[in-house]
């Protein structure tokens, strides 16, 4: 019997190679199935004028052209990203400051209850938490305006108004997802060598100079990680306005994936629909691309 | 005494000039023990305050939940229900609306992708710690990127290779995208590699077949780790929302998540039943985060240390 070894083997023993194939093949079958012919499905698709009915017409780049030049487009991608843009970089800060707090505290009673209360909110669906809020901002019998009644503060429209629906949405958005990362960070901050402050702090560095040149570089793999996560996350922007708003008022709060499912589920235009998969691609492996970028050279330096 | 406080805000009192330290020593660290005490006060109040506003709006709709429908509308807000044991919401989602067949959809579903992702990731994950074959990094890799590609991207094409299969309204059909979970893969090669692997060879000398190292010798030793994938695998697939969408179109097949859309788009402004049945839609994973907090905690941790 051949025994598959560990360690590095620059030859594979035949026998060893089918059977790690063999454990492989459920994996590659869904990797395939799931990801990859979709993928190229997706392709295909935009290329086509296409319907679900069956016609099926190549029309080459037509359907990019027109989808590029839409003003839905237009309005469905500049309110993705300024959804995005407001989103995670506030989510991703005020996910770092609670971080921070619990890893400078030393008091071990109550903490693991104080964080269970940020984490709660996570376990809720996206539907949930849509109309979780949709009840608060409610403009004539929400908590949101009720409160900032009590401190004097005129009612706000909230969802209801073009201006602040993406600002209420984002809001939403870091709720929910604030306990998730602030998980991750403090699991980092925790793997972070108590010994670097110690010389930092003989060299007289002040907390700031600490944060910006020990814990932030030191913190690298966590913050890509919850910012890539995030502008995924931010970016396939769908239960938050199509419970809370249906994209309005005005499509003020329609986002990409919206757009895709309004194209094709409503309007029976896949080929369109297929193109915002694609661009929507494109800006994620972009976006992806320039974080990692952003996060290597900051630890060089 | 307080090595870890000092890195986030190092205290004043640290930082003053060797021209203090002729005062009396014992006088000198009770100050400095008061004055860290006091900063550790105001970093729980701080995270306490914080803790609390984060879980209030959840708080905030089980109490509405319980509000009969005049309590509900009182401008300003009614903070406390009349009853605190009034149920009469919850009675009328399960007598008058299906959700007793939206929770049971939902919990097919989940089961049937936490069950298969989780054997097909245990097969490849073995596979990836305890052999060596080409293109084993690369293909790890390829597996790896996908964490990054979010399905709902994908539902154009999925969707369209599933109705050609004719497999609308059916579970599988729903169960489709969850049937198989990167993370698992990873989070059990990560567990796997950490078995010293004379476990491994001990079995195979006693000629016991692979798959059944995999199932008597492996799967046990790693079950903290089947454990946290199940229930961030639960959350997950429970908490899907696009995908049930398009694919259960009979009322009959809705999960949790559809059918709660569906009822609050059919029952405008009823708040008291939307916030009952947003509760409904939550109970199982808020039970699941009482009760198993700390897997989850960690589960949600091990996935960041890559």
């Amino acid at each position: 019997m051949t025994v598959p070894t560990l360690g590095p083997q620059k030859t594979f023993s035949r026998r060893t190679t089918i059977r790690a194939f063999l454990f492989l093949a459920p994996a590659l079958f869904f990797v395939i199935l799931l990801f990859l012919i979709p993928l190229g499905y997706n392709i295909v698709i935009s290329f086509f004028d296409w319907s679900v009915i069956g016609r099926r017409e190549f029309i080459g780049i037509d359907n990019y052209v027109s989808v590029v030049t839409s003003e839905r487009f237009i309005n469905a991608a500049g309110n993705t990203l300024y959804f995005t843009l407001l989103g995670v970089p506030i989510g991703v800060v005020l996910s770092l400051i609670v971080a921070l707090g619990f890893n400078a505290l030393l008091w071990k009673r109550g903490s693991g209850l104080i964080r269970a209360l940020y984490f709660a909110p996570v376990v809720a669906s996206l539907t949930a938490v849509a109309f979780v809020w949709l009840w608060i901002f409610n403009p004539a019998y929400g908590l949101a305006n009720s409160i900032l009644g009590f401190f004097g503060i005129p009612g706000q429209d909230w969802l209801t108004s073009d201006g602040q629906v993406i600002p209420s949405l984002a809001i939403m958005y870091i709720w929910a997802r604030l306990g998730f990362n602030v998980i991750i960070l403090v699991a980092g901050l925790n793997g972070i060598d108590r010994s670097y402050y110690e010389a930092a702090r003989l060299d007289g560095a002040g907390p700031l100079r600490m944060l910006w040149s020990i814990t932030l570089p030191l913190l690298n793999k966590q913050l890509v990680l919850v910012i890539s996560v995030e502008v995924m996350n931010a970016f396939k922007l769908f239960e938050l306005p199509f419970v809370a708003t249906k994209g309005g008022p005005v499509g003020s709060s329609r986002s990409m994936v919206m757009e895709i499912y309004e194209l094709a589920f409503r309007l029976d235009r896949w080929g369109e629909a297929a193109v915002y998969v694609v661009i929507f691609f494109v800006f994620l492996v972009a976006i992806t691309a320039v974080i990692r970028k952003i996060f290597t050279k900051d630890i060089s330096e | 005494m307080s090595t870890s406080s000092i890195k986030d805000r190092p205290s004043t009192a640290a930082d003053s000039s060797p021209a203090v330290r002729p005062a009396p020593v014992r006088a000198r660290k009770r100050s400095w023990r008061s004055l860290h005490n006091l900063k550790q006060a105001g970093i729980f109040t701080a995270l306490a305050l914080g803790g609390i506003l984060m879980t209030l709006p959840l708080v905030w709709v089980a109490l509405s939940s319980l509000k009969k429908p005049s309590e509900i509308l009182e401008v300003p807000v009614r903070w406390l229900p009349d009853n605190f044991f009034n149920f009469d919401n919850y009675v009328q989602l399960f007598a008058q609306y299906n959700f007793g067949q939206y929770i049971a959809n939902s919990f097919i579903v989940t089961g049937i992708g936490i069950v298969t992702s989780l054997v097909i990731a245990l097969l490849a994950a073995y596979a990836f710690a305890y052999y060596q074959f080409p293109f084993k990094e690369p293909i790890f890799l390829l597996v790896l990127a996908l964490f990054m590609v979010p399905q709902e991207a994908l539902v154009i094409p999925m969707f369209l290779m599933v109705s050609e299969a004719g497999l609308t309204n059916t579970y599988i059909g729903m169960a489709l995208p969850d049937l198989f979970t990167v993370l698992g893969v990873y989070l059990l090669r990560q567990f796997m590699e950490g078995i010293p692997f004379s476990y491994v060879e001990a079995a195979r000398v006693d000629g016991a077949s692979e798959l059944r190292i995999l199932t008597r010798v492996i799967t046990p030793m790693v079950a903290p780790a089947i454990v946290v994938f199940v229930i961030i695998k639960f959350m997950f697939t429970w908490n899907t929302f696009l995908w049930p969408l398009l694919v259960a179109q009979d009322e009959a097949m809705y999960t949790v998540t559809v059918g709660l859309v569906n009822f609050a788009g059919s029952e405008f402004n009823q708040w008291n039943l939307i916030n009952a049945a947003t509760m409904i839609s939550m109970i199982p994973t808020i039970i699941l985060f009482v009760t198993l907090q700390r897997f989850l905690v960690k589960g949600v941790a091990l996935s960041g240390m890559k």
